[in-house]
């Protein structure tokens, strides 16, 4: 083999989802879809559900305010945001939530710090793990295979977790082995703009692919936390980085302000 | 789709292993990927009106060699060469994509 067999899983991965996509086109129409066990997402709740995004619950209090001050600050169309307005972000961010949360953290740098995620499945945690021992969201499936970093074996990871494009960063090949140990586990916020739900998660898998049309991935909590996990099961969040050398920040939902002391 | 078909004989791997090597779990997500594929190509040639009841049948019992039996009268098309031919197809594709 030419390759690592960490850049030929995420390919097959890749084919996989391809062929998931296509078997679901027939299973969404019938009626045992739900019931099947192919490891894709909830493909009878997506047919179930309409397809616009459902609007989101009201904010209230510090969650209003973010939200207001995103709504001025974030372009409506899904674009790739400039210096300036990750900054400004960063900004709304540390002054409503108190987070220190950056597009680009260390030198380093998504393709995108706004997009589209969407939903992705439970990781195995170890060997044999199945889906009955995750608890909450058995619908949504179990990913087939390990992880982009293997198997994902910190509980709170695995249900905190996002997926991000790293296989398409431009440095990704050249500088892998650097790259693979910084993006490991990295903790980012991850905001739903369209209600101000934030939520702090590790990077525990790379993907979705570029054909999906998404940027992100979210684990079945995250998205119920973020109220993407219905309808077409994906919608616009930031994803930034948080700078959090001492370890202060936990994992989870964010419902107050963070406190570094 | 982790379970063991009543079509996984047709699912020869041996050319995906010159690239694979001999890593059981990629070796399994290729499987799963074909496994797909397979699927899709009796969905597609098995009147609509059938899709449930064999989904369901499938679903309880996915290595059952009886749904040869039924599927061989549901359908006029040759079952094993349709599947042969998306499974080489989608093999292409996916040593196309290595």
């Amino acid at each position: 083999m030419n390759q690592s067999n960490d850049l030929l899983r995420a390919k097959l991965k890749v084919r996989h989802l391809a062929s998931q996509a296509r078997l679901n086109r027939f299973l969404v129409s019938t009626a045992v879809a739900g019931s099947l066990f192919f490891s894709a997402p909830a493909v009878a709740s997506v047919a179930n559900q309409p397809q616009e995004e459902i609007a989101t619950d009201v904010a209230i209090g510090p969650r209003q305010k973010l939200l207001l001050d995103l709504k001025a600050t974030i372009p409506e169309k899904l674009e790739i945001l400039n210096s300036d307005l990750e900054t400004k972000i960063s900004n709304i961010l540390f002054e409503d939530l108190g987070i220190k949360a950056y597009a680009e953290l260390e030198g380093e740098k998504l393709n995108r710090s706004y997009g589209l995620i969407g939903a992705e499945q439970h990781l195995q945690r170890y060997p044999g793990d199945t889906i009955d021992q995750h608890g909450q969201f058995l619908r949504e499936g179990m990913a087939p295979g390990k992880g982009a970093w293997g198997y994902i074996s910190n509980p709170e990871y695995e249900k905190y977790y996002v997926a991000v494009q790293t296989l398409y960063l431009p440095d990704w090949s050249a500088r892998l082995s650097y790259l693979r140990d910084w993006y490991r586990y990295r903790k980012v916020l991850v905001v739903n703009p369209h209600n101000a739900k934030s939520i702090v998660a590790v990077i525990g898998d790379s993907g979705p692919a570029a054909w999906t049309g998404k940027h992100f991935g979210g684990s079945p909590e995250v998205m119920a936390y973020l109220e993407l996990n219905r309808g077409k099961q994906k919608g616009a969040v930031i994803l930034f980085f948080v700078d959090d050398p001492s370890n202060k920040v936990p994992l989870g939902p964010l419902e107050s302000k963070v406190n570094y002391d | 789709m982790t379970k063991a078909t009543f079509y996984d004989h047709l699912l020869d791997l041996s050319d995906l292993e010159k690239h694979l090597g001999k890593d059981e779990e990629l070796t399994l997500i290729a499987k799963k990927t074909l496994r797909n594929h397979a699927l899709v190509s009796i969905l597609q040639i098995l009147p609509k009106d059938k899709h449930d009841h064999f989904l369901q049948e499938f679903t309880k019992s996915p290595s059952d060699k009886e749904h040869w039996i039924w599927l061989k009268n549901e359908i006029t098309e040759d079952l094993v060469k349709v599947i042969k031919t998306e499974v080489d197809r989608a093999k292409k594709d996916i040593i196309k994509h290595l």
